[in-house]
């Protein structure tokens, strides 16, 4: 099963917001058939921003588990975090 | 006396940068609050294009860019403040 990646940017976006939307097609195509990548932007972001009760962007939620919020993270944070949801 | 104004350009969501220079506004409110007039946008709009804005969260003060992309410290936004005039 394909673990689910959710990617929460503003718009505008900051800083934090650009580079993770970077990484965040880096890792689709990395993991290319083993994870999903959702890009969730500005208004559209907000229903499921509301319904996991972020506080802000970048956020990064890893099958519904928060688990990045406020920062853009490093590779080696983003890689831990997939693999602790099962990577 | 002229107030100096200030405009303020947060993303939707907010980031992390625009909940702190949210904080940063509010003590200066309370501190200069007769003498700054701030004004925020939330939200790509119209006049985050006119002043050629591209990341948020974006300080103009006096009509002038001052901040993108990153809360200053309160020592560097009260400097821009007093060159926009602030007495």
């Amino acid at each position: 099963m394909k673990l689910r990646m959710e990617v929460f940017s503003g718009d505008p976006p900051c800083p934090g917001c650009t580079a993770i939307l970077a990484l965040a097609d880096e890792y689709a195509r990395k993991y290319k058939g083993k994870l999903e990548v959702i890009k969730l932007v500005g208004q559209e972001a907000v229903p499921k921003f509301e319904e996991y009760k972020l506080s802000c962007v970048p956020a990064v939620v890893i099958n519904e588990k928060i688990r990045i919020e406020g920062i853009c993270p490093s590779r080696t944070t983003l890689d831990n975090a997939l693999r602790e949801g099962g990577l | 006396m002229n107030k100096v104004k200030v405009e303020v350009f947060l993303s939707v969501p907010t980031c992390s940068g625009g909940i702190s220079l949210s904080r940063l506004l509010g003590e200066i409110e309370r501190e200069f609050g007769d003498k700054v007039e701030i004004v925020t946008y939330k939200g790509r709009n119209e006049l985050f294009e006119k002043y050629n804005l591209t990341t948020a969260p974006a300080l103009i003060i006096g009509g002038l860019v001052r901040i993108m992309g990153l809360c200053p410290s309160k020592e560097s936004l009260i400097s821009a403040l007093k060159e926009a005039g602030l007495e």
